[in-house]
């Protein structure tokens, strides 16, 4: 393997791996049926359960 | 060490604990539990009762056997530790009334809060007296053990590792029990957990005092220190992963992909930089497994990460918590914070080699590593933003709540680090700063604005709901912890951009026959005052961390609040505030 | 993508996120192992001898790594400051390496032959007696003690563990080669020369008394006296990788 050639391999496959981790999370996170299930996320922290009371 | 475990003892005995005022409350009271959970955790007082034998074995090996002081002197600690535990576990058996598998556990929290305090003033005290140090070479006290190349990574493995690590250890363990209403998984693995750690703290801070250490700035425990804490690491791991199986909450909350990112790559990167041949299996000496150029990208991947996982993932996790319950509000964009999460692991793991711009390592490496680093930018500022925004329609918590100013300026301070770490990673930019004072700058604006701020905002959240009162002891104190390390930190890091920018520009400075202007030394004079300044900063940071110290014993201890009106209601535990409908577990 | 999977199942989030952080060092730190460019071919580099290694163990347990760099960066300045750029070979049998990340004392990395033995050992024993401003700490133990060196042939050993190409005859004869390059005159001094070429042979403490055996700082200046002089840049093809 020269140094020409794995300089440009390892770029190469460093921006394809970047896109693909970015164009999977974008889908992930704007898919419609995904919002009601961030939302209900979002405020998991808020609820208060009550130590005593559990279980 | 000793002492604290025997204090600890003395605390977790109810009757001697409430004699000497001290009752910390490490176990909950009252609850009734079914027989199959009495045997399992039968089971589980015997695992305990044989790696506590196992500990106290290698240990007692170690220390008779060792052919050397440090790792006799270690075998010892360990040894006694472990004696100490199967006391402990054998004078509180499962089916004794004192130990029911009920409601959350947070006798480890509570400990590993403690630790943290204490960690926290030792750490800063330590990073004090070696800036001192550069700026009068006389406090070295001409002793091995007190010199600055020993007590260099004493500090910052009491502040990283001590301080940082208790802060996630408590927070992470918090966080993961009400996010999914679930109690934290065994009995005594997490006691293990948080007690293990702090051995692990002392065996490191004993080692380097002695001159043991694998020579790997951030990585410096030898060989059999880092075995026991990859022991301690997989237990975490388990326990945290266990607690997210019991969980009765369909969703992971984003804060606990955050803790678990931070501990599996965390023990990826301790496993691989780590490798090491030991000189003797009973000796404190060994050798990287790695040299070189190999070595050097090895050790900058590990710790570059060690920032970014350790020390923004981790806490970004506080962040994703601490401030939504704080101002009682959900988090800005929970969107935001999944695109965060993702970019953020992906990017930060190329980062390392802008450490090692225009070294022997391949220009191919170095141009990957500051492409990254500066497409770090994004995320980074992303999850400022996300942090910042969660506080829109709430501004006014800022200047009525000390505790919020300090988790907001933390959040500040990550989005000024992380817009100046990559600045720093442009090669033309790098060949400038590094080496010199610049980075240390740099590295205290995250570690003691980002890093220090957002712990101490969350230990300030975290006594009084640990602890069941009602507000801290004193808020008006938090309010001058608050300007002492705001003061001390902006002292800090100017004056480190001053020390570095003008070192960096006279190393480089030639005059008009073209010959190098000043010589080593006189870069080393200009930085005198700048040392002083950045010396008594560090005072200021510390003096704030002392106040903090004090701040939570008095609220411990019950001392009445003294300005309980200013505080807000999400102050005070969850089960004392008032008009709160407790909402039962579905 | 099944939706809401890494919400609900803590494992497979687990190892998507080990999977997206084992990418970057798959593709930074694997080729350094398997790329021949990675380190340059240059004549003259060996391993420590023991005495020299002795000596770098001791600069690590003593934490020099946290103020001197080992690694002069292909800059104009740092070129002419300190000498030729650090070539990858130099560090080919450093473990650990110590390019470190910080100058507050000067580069080491070629400071070899540039002071005499006596202006290290006082500036060991007392930096600013010879250099009135300066921050480094003083190491007067290093003169004081004796060299612990009873498992030097084990060290070594674990060395060659590492890759260092020690032969059976180098670890054979470790005690007795430290022992010889302090001894000038001794019979032992040439056979350290031939194993370990360009060895400097001398008590490089100056405590020249008879019976004296090798101190701690012997072996601190040994290891200081050899940095930066094994590769013969005469003979170097400076038309390598990282030429800039």
């Amino acid at each position: 393997m020269t140094y020409e050639y794995a300089q440009a391999l390892s770029q190469l496959v460093a921006s394809g791996l970047f896109l693909c981790v970015i164009a999977g999370v974008a889908i992930y996170v704007f898919r419609p049926s995904n919002k009601a299930s961030f939302e209900r996320a979002a405020r998991l922290p808020l609820e208060t359960v009550n130590p005593q009371q559990k279980r | 060490m000793i002492h604290i475990k025997v204090a600890f003892l003395l605390v977790s005995n109810g009757s001697v604990g409430a004699k000497l005022g001290l009752n910390f409350g490490f176990f909950n009271q009252g609850g009734v539990v079914s027989d199959t959970a009495i045997e399992r955790s039968r089971v589980g007082d015997f695992l305990a009762i044989g790696s506590a034998l196992l500990f106290a074995a290698i240990g007692a090996l170690f220390a008779t056997a060792g052919k050397d002081l440090p790792i006799q002197i270690h075998g010892g600690l360990i040894a006694v530790a472990a004696a100490l535990a199967l006391i402990y576990i054998i004078t509180h058996p499962t089916n004794r009334v004192a130990d029911r598998a009920e409601g959350y556990f947070d006798g480890p929290i509570r400990l590993a809060t403690l630790a943290a305090v204490m960690w926290g003033v030792v750490g800063f005290l330590a990073g004090d007296l070696i800036a001192w140090q550069l700026a009068f070479p006389v406090l070295n006290f001409d002793l091995p053990w007190t010199s600055f190349g020993r007590l260099r990574p004493l500090h910052t493995s009491a502040v990283i590792f001590a301080f940082g690590g208790n802060v996630l250890l408590a927070t992470s363990l918090y966080i993961v029990q009400r996010t999914s209403r679930a109690r934290l998984a065994g009995k005594w693995s997490p006691w293990f957990i948080v007690w293990g750690y702090q051995l692990f703290i002392v065996l490191a801070a004993s080692s380097y005092v002695l001159g043991v250490t694998q020579g790997k700035e951030y990585a410096e425990p030898e060989w059999y220190v880092d075995l026991y804490l990859t022991v301690v690491w997989v237990a975490y791991l388990l326990v945290f992963l266990v607690t997210l199986w019991k969980r009765e909450e369909p969703h992971i909350y984003v804060a606990n992909w955050f803790f678990l990112a931070f501990i599996v790559t965390v023990a990826m990167l301790h496993l691989v930089n780590n490798l090491t041949v030991p000189v003797s299996l009973l000796g404190s000496q060994s050798y990287a497994l790695f040299a070189g150029v190999q070595g050097a990208m090895t050790q900058w991947w590990y710790g570059h990460n060690a920032v970014g996982f350790f020390l923004t993932a981790g806490f970004l996790g506080i962040m994703y918590y601490f401030i939504p319950k704080r101002v009682e509000r959900p988090i800005y964009s929970y969107r935001l914070s999944i695109v965060h999460f993702w970019s953020l692991i992906f990017l930060y793991i190329w980062a390392g080699p802008h450490h090692l711009h225009y070294t022997a390592l391949p220009d191919w490496a170095q141009t990957l590593g500051m492409t990254f680093s500066i497409m770090l930018w994004m995320p980074s500022w992303g999850g400022m933003i996300n942090g910042l925004m969660t506080l829109s329609g709430a501004w006014d918590r800022l200047r009525t709540d000390a505790v919020v100013r300090l988790l907001v300026v933390s959040v500040a301070f990550y989005g000024m680090s992380t817009f100046e770490g990559p600045l720093m990673s442009i090669k033309a930019v790098n060949s400038l700063s590094h080496y010199t004072e610049w980075t240390v700058g740099h590295v205290h604006s995250g570690a003691l604005g980002w890093v220090g701020m957002v712990s101490f905002g969350a230990i300030y959240c975290l006594v009084p709901w640990l602890w069941k009162r009602e507000g801290l002891y004193s808020m008006r104190m938090v309010e001058w912890h608050f300007w002492l390390a705001t003061i001390g930190l902006v002292l800090y890091i100017t004056s480190m951009w001053v020390a570095g920018i003008t070192e960096g520009l006279m190393w480089r400075a030639y005059d008009s026959l073209g010959f190098l202007k000043y010589s080593f030394i006189e870069t080393v004079e200009a930085k005198h005052w700048p040392y002083i300044i950045r010396a008594t900063g560090g005072l200021l940071f510390l003096a704030g961390s002392l106040l903090m110290a004090i701040n939570v014993w008095r609220t411990i201890r019950g001392d009445e609040p003294v300005d309980i009106k200013d505080q807000p209601r999400s102050a005070a535990a969850p089960e004392l505030r008032p008009g709160v409908v407790a909402v039962p577990a579905q | 993508m099944n939706h809401a999977i890494f919400e609900k199942n803590s494992l497979i989030l687990l190892l998507a996120a080990l999977i997206v952080v084992s990418i970057g060092g798959i593709v930074e730190i694997a080729p350094l192992f398997m790329l021949e460019s990675t380190i340059e071919k240059v004549q003259g580099m060996r391993p420590y001898s023991p005495l020299e290694q002795a000596g770098r163990d001791i600069y690590i347990r003593e934490g020099c790594y946290n103020c001197h760099s080992q690694m002069i960066r292909s800059l104009r300045d740092e070129v002419e400051r300190y000498g030729h750029y650090s070539l990858a070979a130099e560090s080919m049998y450093d473990h650990p390496f110590q390019w470190s990340s910080k100058r507050t004392g000067p580069d080491l990395a070629r400071v070899g032959g540039k002071f005499s033995d006596g202006w290290h050992v006082d500036h060991m024993n007392n930096p600013r007696a010879v250099v009135p401003a300066s921050i480094m700490p003083s190491y007067p133990w290093l003169a004081q003690r004796p060299l612990d060196y009873a498992d030097i042939a084990d060290r070594l050993s674990a060395l060659r563990m590492t890759g260092v190409p020690y032969s059976d005859e180098m670890i054979a004869n470790a005690k007795a080669d430290l022992e010889a390059q302090v001894a000038p005159d001794s019979k032992g001094a040439k056979a350290v020369l031939a194993r370990y070429p360009k060895a400097q042979v001398r008590k490089f403490d100056g405590n020249t008394a008879a019976g004296a055996g090798p101190t701690e700082l012997d072996a601190v200046v040994a290891y200081l006296q050899m940095l930066g002089t094994l590769v013969d840049f005469t003979k170097y093809d400076a038309s390598g990788p990282n030429l800039r």
